[in-house]
């Protein structure tokens, strides 16, 4: 299920409406209900598989369920990996990542605040590098977060919640992107950039420290 | 306590003053004497009716209208760590026994100081997180994984003699107040509080300096910084990667777009664009 931009203004025009807004609030604590069970019913049917060549910290945290690991993989210390989530083959992930962690999408309404629960799952592909304290957010409303091979992740980097990034992409320390953003291959995105949420970046593009990127990039692009 | 009755200050102070306690020039205590390590804060010490003394470093040329209490030092931080060490005497601070709820939920590898430390009804607190001591942490809340509340403030230039100073403020985390992962919140240095209100919701990799007060329902989106004793008021949303400056105050219900740097107060209700010019309307009501 994927919620354009125009539909999400739209929710959120109703949200400032008194009994629109109620009815929203209602919905979305009915589907945090049931999401949470149904989050328990999948994960707890899956025990976590790891392989005997991964190099596991003994300080890192794996969830018993959920959680596929092929081989050659390096996992740092304290480094924490939640349910729902599968790791390709020759990855390093370094100390302190928190990946599969729940995104923050949270419903708003007077004085409510409704976090909603993610569903989704963490795909990590092949050959894939992530820095010290990054965190990587699960998917919401089903999807999934999707980092693609050959992709290097630095440090202390906020992946949101249904991101997809290509192949062979660089991310640089520091950078920050929002929830359900698109990324195409071969992007580079260096140090302390800021990408906003629901944009895609086309392949091939470069950009440069410390911008924001707020709106599509369409063709590749050096900004 | 004069200033002149410290013995060790002998010949470094150019007007003697009275002072009841030390604190941070942003901070709050009357009859406080603070250290000063800027033009802008050696100002604002001079206009506040709660602070008597300044501590200096002698670069800082002293106004001749300057009628407070004054101490010349080359290291004002250590100086002024020095006199809140004899003021509060680290053997005689009262340490209460760390209380935490029957129905809190603590991941065994979490680390909570032994003292001083509260824990109330249905708190999840995860895996890796370290709670220090002064910290209060609200019904219902969740602190993330690999957070940390309570540590020392990110003060001076690492100078290793400031290691032996314990922090003495407090930490004070509301009801319903969810933190995700890797966040830092720091313990002010002097006697204040650093609060997060209730229902706020912060996101990961936030840093939340030193005597930063969150009021309730405001949201913190990943990788932001809020500055020392900065306050955030009710029902604001601070962007992704933003920073807030010290001692900047946000208005009620106002929102800092995100990579925004904001080093002046924003009253309420206002959208900080320090970036691009486009529509904001979008970010209202839902945060995704």
């Amino acid at each position: 299920m994927t919620l354009s931009r125009s539909v999400f203004h739209r929710i959120s025009q109703i949200l400032n409406h008194p009994i629109g807004g109620v009815f929203i609030f209602l919905l979305a604590s009915l589907y945090n209900y049931l999401a949470q069970y149904s989050l328990i019913l999948r994960s707890h049917c899956e025990p976590s598989i790891i392989t005997p060549s991964d190099q596991i910290h003994p300080s890192a945290i794996l969830s018993p369920w959920g959680v596929k690991i092929s081989s050659l993989v390096i996992i740092g210390e304290k480094t924490i990996i939640k349910p729902r989530t599968t790791i390709g083959e020759h990855i390093s992930i370094g100390a302190r990542c928190i990946i599969g962690n729940p995104g923050f999408q949270v419903i708003r309404y007077q004085d409510h605040r409704l976090p909603i629960i993610h569903t989704g799952k963490v795909v990590i592909g092949d050959r894939v590098s992530i820095g010290i304290g990054t965190c990587i957010d699960r998917g919401l409303l089903g999807k999934s977060t999707s980092i693609g091979s050959d992709t290097h992740i630095g440090e202390k980097v906020h992946i949101g919640h249904n991101i997809i990034i290509g192949k062979n992409c660089h991310i640089g320390d520091r950078v920050t992107i929002g929830g359900n953003t698109i990324i195409g291959e071969r992007v580079i995105i260096a140090d302390n950039a800021v990408i906003s949420n629901r944009i895609s970046i086309a392949s091939d593009s470069i950009i440069r420290p410390r911008l924001i990127i707020t709106r599509d990039i369409n063709q590749t692009r050096h900004p | 306590m004069n200033i002149s009755d410290i013995p060790w200050l002998t010949n470094k102070n150019l007007h003697n003053a009275e002072f009841s306690t030390i604190g941070h020039v942003l901070g709050t205590g009357q009859n406080r004497l603070v250290p000063i390590t800027s033009e802008p804060d050696l100002r604002r010490a001079l206009n506040s009716s709660e602070i008597c003394g300044v501590i200096v470093s002698e670069e800082i040329s002293i106004p001749h209208e300057f009628k407070k209490g004054v101490i010349i030092s080359q290291d004002p931080l250590l100086i002024a760590l020095k006199i809140k060490n004899e003021l509060e005497n680290p053997k005689k601070l009262k340490l209460d026994p760390t209380s935490i709820h029957p129905s809190a939920v603590i991941h065994p590898t979490a680390k909570i100081a032994g003292f001083n430390v509260s824990i109330e009804k249905d708190v999840e607190i995860g895996e890796h997180v370290i709670i220090h001591q002064g910290c209060k942490i609200g019904n219902n809340s969740t602190i993330g994984p690999n957070s940390c509340v309570g540590s020392n403030p990110c003060i001076g230039d690492n100078d290793p003699f400031l290691d032996d100073y314990i922090s003495s403020g407090f930490v004070e985390i509301h009801n319903e107040v969810s933190i995700h992962a890797n966040c830092v919140i720091e313990r002010p240095i002097f006697n204040d509080v650093t609060k997060i209100g209730s229902r706020c919701h912060i996101d990961n990799l936030v840093t939340i300096r030193q005597g930063a007060i969150i009021d309730e329902l405001s949201l913190i989106t990943a990788n932001s910084e809020i500055g020392d004793y900065a306050k955030i008021g009710k029902d604001c949303w601070i962007g992704l990667r933003a920073m807030i400056g010290r001692g900047v105050q946000i208005g009620n219900s106002s929102y800092v777009t995100l990579g925004s740097t904001t080093s002046k107060n924003i009253s309420e209700g206002m959208v900080v664009r320090d970036n691009w010019a486009i529509s904001r309307k979008r970010f209202k009501g839902m945060i995704t």
